[in-house]
């Protein structure tokens, strides 16, 4: 990793002025400056620390190294500022390597901004009639929670990038593979969190599902906040990834499981039946030596058999353990609980895996979803999703709703449950219920 | 066969979630657990003065009002065969303390090893 004074920054849109170019400590220490004046939790940032790379073929004989290293950066960067804000802040800090900052209120869709990126690049570039691809790498840290500085955490989104990289062409990366790298900060969390369950600082909050086939609210899912008396709202994909480091995600999963029992009661008293609970279920939870006991306590005790509760599960848990996890699906089916697959589109789940699975429900992952109204492919994968989950007997949920024209859109294609922002955000249940009965 | 028990602990959810393991633990053993629960120190010394003697107890050391030694020194007072653990997320903080305790258990809660040391703790198999 090159040292701070090694590096160059050659650009920076943002609304203060800078002169370019500026080394890189002077941007940091500018940088540290403008976070220590907003106290948090309002100062919290998403990092992306971003690679292209994969355009070695461009390098044509007419073309010398500046003119080919210009046109490609002049090209990148105004793709990049395209899909920016006013407020966000981009440098360039390395030949291809470029960090954007962006201010963050909403932990939900932290990858939203790298997801647009990758998608941006995807399409083959042409510079001057030559036509060649750009791939991407990109990792995502956030500030102040992993890193007790702007530079900790930049270096933090860096090493991210090299996993993703190391992931294949066009990755991204918000979690930490190695354990090696762990800030203080990050330390600090671990240790908190065993007693931030114990001192009600995690709380739960419910993402409704519309049907637009019934019209109406039939599910919802559950979701962990962490509210912490110094940092605020530690965003999920922070807090969840320390909790499975920790070993503290089993017992996270059971309060969700009972935090679930106490809603579907909730819904009863207010007579809203026929309504689903979706829970995450981490497959470091699934594995573990006594899941189903605990799970079948769970079900007795709290008489969750009388209520449609479902499990959400991600394609990543096919890498290993498939026979367990095939014999385990189906003794939680018995139960009497639906499995969905989360996220599905984004991993590496075969057509095949996806008849054999004991699936009721797939998840199409928000990046086909958003902006399908505006992208003719996505639509037609989406259709093609459509087709291949009916002749399955699996449903569909669609992820990432955002506006009305993309609802629109899904709705001609085939109606379906929908989740997203358009429906509205995470909220607490008495505010979800407030909603229901308000349609 | 019969059996008392009290639980103690601030955080409510884990008070529900005992009683609903040693429910569960009823119908395994059959059994019959009557369970008192007190949130704090001073409920739980109430209960130890007002009720007959305990089997066992189940104490979270970590209370608003005191630590769980206080329970347990209360109890063992009134009858040197009442059983105690002490349950806490950091048991080595309360290393002095355990001589008082007949089990040390670390939180959080499961179920399957909740079980395990209630029935030894209430000497259940034998």
């Amino acid at each position: 990793m090159k040292k701070q004074n090694d590096i160059q920054v050659l650009h920076v849109v943002h609304h203060d002025t800078f002169s370019f170019p500026i080394d890189y400590k002077t941007f940091l220490s500018s940088l540290e400056n403008r976070f220590l004046s907003v106290p948090a939790p309002f100062a919290s940032n998403v990092i992306f620390y971003i690679e292209f790379y994969g355009f070695s073929h461009f390098y044509g004989s007419e073309f010398n190294m500046y003119e080919r290293d210009q046109m490609l950066i002049d090209k990148i960067g105004r793709k990049l500022l395209s899909l920016l804000d006013k407020k966000d802040i981009l440098a360039r800090v390395g030949d291809y390597r470029y960090v954007i900052i962006r201010q963050s209120i909403s932990y939900d869709t932290v990858d939203g901004l790298a997801e647009q990126i990758v998608h941006a690049f995807s399409e083959p570039c042409t510079i001057n009639g030559q036509m060649f691809y750009i791939y991407t790498s990109i990792g995502i840290a956030l500030y102040p929670f992993e890193g007790e500085n702007i530079y900790e955490v930049i270096r933090i989104a860096e090493v991210k990038m090299k996993q993703a990289k190391q992931n294949g062409r066009n990755h991204i990366s918000t979690i930490l593979d190695t354990q090696s790298f762990v800030s203080n900060r990050q330390t600090d969390l671990k240790k908190a969190l065993p007693a931030a369950m114990e001192n009600g600082e995690i709380t739960f909050v419910y993402q409704a599902q519309y049907s637009q086939k019934y019209e109406r609210f039939t599910g919802a899912e559950i979701l962990a906040r962490w509210e912490h008396p110094t940092y605020g709202e530690i965003p999920p994909c922070v807090f969840i990834p320390l909790a499975e480091q920790s070993g503290m995600i089993v017992s996270l999963s059971i309060h969700t499981i009972v935090a679930a029992s106490k809603a579907f009661i909730a819904l009863e008293n207010e007579n809203i039946d026929d309504f689903s609970l979706s829970v995450n279920i981490s497959p470091l939870f699934l594995t573990t030596n006594h899941f189903y006991q605990t799970l079948e306590f769970l079900i007795e005790e709290y008489t969750l058999d009388k209520y449609d509760l479902h499990f959400e599960i991600t394609e990543e848990i096919f890498f290993e353990h498939t026979d367990y996890l095939m014999d385990i699906l189906n003794k939680i089916k018995k139960l009497g609980i639906k499995i969905e697959l989360d996220d599905f589109g984004t991993g590496y789940t075969s057509v095949k895996q996806l008849a054999d699975l004991p699936l009721d429900i797939v998840k199409v992952d928000r990046s086909f979803i958003q902006g399908i109204d505006k992208d003719i492919k996505k639509k037609d994968l989406l259709k093609a999703i459509i087709e291949m989950t009916r002749a399955l007997g699996i449903e569909i949920i669609a992820e990432g709703v955002e506006n009305i024209e993309e609802d629109k859109l899904i709705k001609a294609l085939s109606p379906l449950t929908v989740q997203g922002y358009l429906y509205g955000k995470p909220e607490p249940l008495h505010d979800l219920i407030a909603k229901i009965r308000r349609r | 066969m019969q059996r008392r028990v009290l639980i103690v602990d601030d955080f409510e959810y884990n008070l529900e979630f005992e009683e609903k393991v040693i429910k569960s633990l009823m119908k395994e053993t059959k059994v019959f657990i009557t369970v008192d629960v007190a949130l704090n120190v001073d409920e739980a010394l109430q209960k130890i003065t007002k009720n007959g003697i305990y089997d066992a107890m189940v104490i979270d050391m970590n209370l608003p009002d005191g630590t769980g030694a206080d329970i347990a020194e209360a109890a063992l007072a009134k009858s040197k065969k009442t059983k105690i653990a002490a349950l806490t997320l950091y048991p080595s903080e309360y290393e002095e303390y355990y001589t008082l305790f007949d089990q040390f258990l670390r939180k959080p809660i499961m179920p399957l090893d909740y079980k395990k040391n209630f029935r030894e703790l209430l000497d259940l198999d034998n």
